[in-house]
């Protein structure tokens, strides 16, 4: 895991209040019940700070899990070193 | 202009063709709420008696808003309850309001069931009742002062209280909303506020009182954010009113953009402080022919009594929260300090409103109502009052109240208001608890989070505790985080010390 992933799973365990050992790729929005619309609102607005970028509403609704999070950051080259 | 019923049916004598609820299952005109209306009305005719209350199990369809329409033309008070309140809660709403039915569409049956409550409140379906035989209102008078509704609020002893509002409280609201914000016939409400939160009230009868088209947005659309944007950009509504929370969260998930905004002649928030670094983002996004107004008010006063239209081009030099505006005209404020006296102008104290929209008091609790209004039972309006709690300051110059805080425990979160005391008596009902106490902690200007500190025996038995406040409170009254402690820390008086608390979630 590269640094700058680790940042992503460090804010989503901020938001989602898990240990960060409990964010692995495999976690989705909908089977998570820490993670809220509300927290969904946290993970996104922390992201777009922390990789000064800014999100559509269509892809805001596709991150609903730590893959899908990870890809759409990928695609923004927003993970690259 | 009448009561109620006479303005209403002429509203529909003027609009009959036009559209009053635009639901995404499809539009209900003027001239049919009413019909569904008078079906309804010959249920409740049956089933009810004038001023014994009768309670809603709202799910923003157009027969639900015809139900609370009829119940206004019969003189029976409504209550809109949420379903999503636990069983516990229910059956102290119900029994406040001594009512052994409740009404609600069809798909909810189950799950009111499930409540374990329909031994005592039978179940009724919406659809079913709005399908009856049409029903002649006769000249049924309706007393000015009965209750109109009955609107739940958290309380400090535990138990949620009921605000009842008047038909002549309701009067007066219309006669002042609908000429300061221009509502009427092709205007076109968003109802983003649940029923059961007294914002609705602004979107309820802004509308049916008005001729105005309402555009339901229930809690599933709310989340649902694509369809939530196409529902906005399609129906096009002009007048936007909720609490600043659900303008920020929908303008940081995208919803709300320039494009979505844009039909929008009025953005309209209240219910809890709009910090300025948030509002000029928003400002940001309307368009240039778009009022932004503050509003303020409290449950007890009919939904609101002050407004603030803000002057967008000098929005920048804003500093902190916006003003509350003037009170409207006929609302009287003081502002008294701690031991009732009056304050000079200009200091901090409590706001106590007086003047004909303070609402009846609280149903059936007059402890209650004797603690928070003033001469409640007096037939001149002007000498009624209400007590808000909330601190506040008076520039002279302009005459516009500033909110500085409160005086009491009550918070806002996420724009619902919310005693701290009624999650540490639900906490302390909890078999394993010894003590607990709440603290609601400022994340950022704009968001908090509910904090709760238990000692009891083991900390192992938070997991259990945790489920067991699920079951007592509504889940926007559920802490985030519990924190476990042999013991709290006490003050001197030998209370327990929240100060100490609050110093070491920051530490």
């Amino acid at each position: 895991m590269t640094d700058k992933e680790n940042q992503v799973k460090q804010i989503l365990s901020r938001a989602l209040r898990l240990e960060i050992t409990e964010i692995t790729d495999e976690i989705k929005m909908s089977e998570r019940p820490e993670w809220d619309s509300l927290s969904h609102m946290e993970v996104i607005v922390a992201l777009e700070e922390e990789f000064n970028t800014s999100f559509s509403l269509d892809e805001i609704v596709e991150m609903n899990s730590v893959s899908r999070i990870i890809g759409a950051l990928k695609e923004k080259n927003c993970l690259e070193d | 202009m009448g009561g109620l019923y006479t303005r209403f049916l002429r509203v529909v004598e003027e609009n009959g063709d036009k559209i009053a609820v635009a639901h995404e299952s499809g539009d209900t005109s003027y001239s049919k709420i009413f019909s569904i209306a008078l079906k309804i009305s010959g249920f409740l005719n049956c089933e009810c008696t004038i001023g014994h209350p009768v309670a809603l199990l709202h799910d923003k369809s157009a027969e639900s808003y015809a139900f609370m329409l009829a119940a206004i033309f019969q003189g029976i008070p409504y209550s809109c309850v949420d379903i999503k309140n636990p069983p516990k809660r229910l059956g102290s709403i119900f029994s406040t309001l001594s009512n052994d039915f409740v009404v609600g569409p069809e798909v909810w049956r189950e799950e009111f069931n499930n409540k374990g409550l329909n031994e005592t409140v039978k179940f009724f379906s919406i659809e079913e009742i709005s399908r009856g035989k049409n029903f002649e209102i006769s000249s049924r008078h309706v007393s000015e002062n009965t209750v109109a509704y009955i609107m739940f609020t958290s309380g400090s002893t535990g138990n949620p209280k009921g605000v009842a509002i008047s038909h002549k409280n309701l009067i007066r609201f219309i006669d002042w909303i609908s000429g300061d914000f221009q509502l009427g016939p092709n205007k076109r409400l968003l109802n983003v506020n649940p029923m059961y939160f007294d914002n609705s009230v602004f979107d309820f009868f802004g509308t049916f009182f008005t001729g105005a088209t309402l555009i339901p947005v229930d809690s599933d659309l709310l989340h649902d954010f694509k369809k939530l944007q196409l529902t906005i950009l399609e129906k096009k509504p002009t007048f936007w009113f909720s609490v600043p929370s659900t303008l920020i969260y929908l303008q940081r998930m995208k919803v709300l953009n320039e494009k979505s905004l844009e039909s929008f002649e009025y953005v309209m928030f209240g219910g809890e402080g709009y910090h300025e670094s948030e509002l000029k983002k928003l400002d940001q996004i309307l368009s240039t022919k778009c009022s932004l107004v503050n509003v303020y008010g409290p449950t007890e006063c009919t939904c609101i009594c002050s407004a603030k239209f803000l002057d967008r081009a000098k929005l920048y030099a804003l500093k902190g929260l916006p003003s509350l505006g003037r009170l409207l005209p006929g609302f009287d404020g003081k502002i008294v300090g701690m031991g009732g006296q009056e304050m000079i102008s200009g200091e901090v104290g409590e706001l106590v409103l007086f003047g004909p929209n303070i609402g009846v008091g609280y149903f059936n609790d007059s402890q209650r109502t004797e603690s928070s209004f003033i001469n409640a039972k007096s037939e001149t309006p002007e000498e009624r009052g209400y007590k808000t709690g909330d601190l506040v300051r008076l520039d002279p110059s302009s005459g516009e109240y500033y909110f500085i805080g409160r005086a009491d425990n009550q918070i806002k979160h996420m724009g619902y208001r919310i005693e701290l005391e009624e999650i540490e008596l639900a906490l302390c009902s909890c078999a394993s608890i010894v003590e607990a106490a709440v603290i609601y902690e400022k994340k950022s200007e704009t968001a908090g989070e509910i904090i709760s500190f238990v000692s009891s025996e083991a900390e192992k038995d938070l997991s259990l505790i945790r489920k067991q406040i699920e079951n007592i409170l509504p889940s926007y009254m559920l802490p985030r985080r519990f924190i476990w402690k042999h013991e709290l820390p006490k003050n001197s008086n030998g209370k327990i010390d929240r100060k100490k608390l609050r110093e070491e979630i920051q530490g």
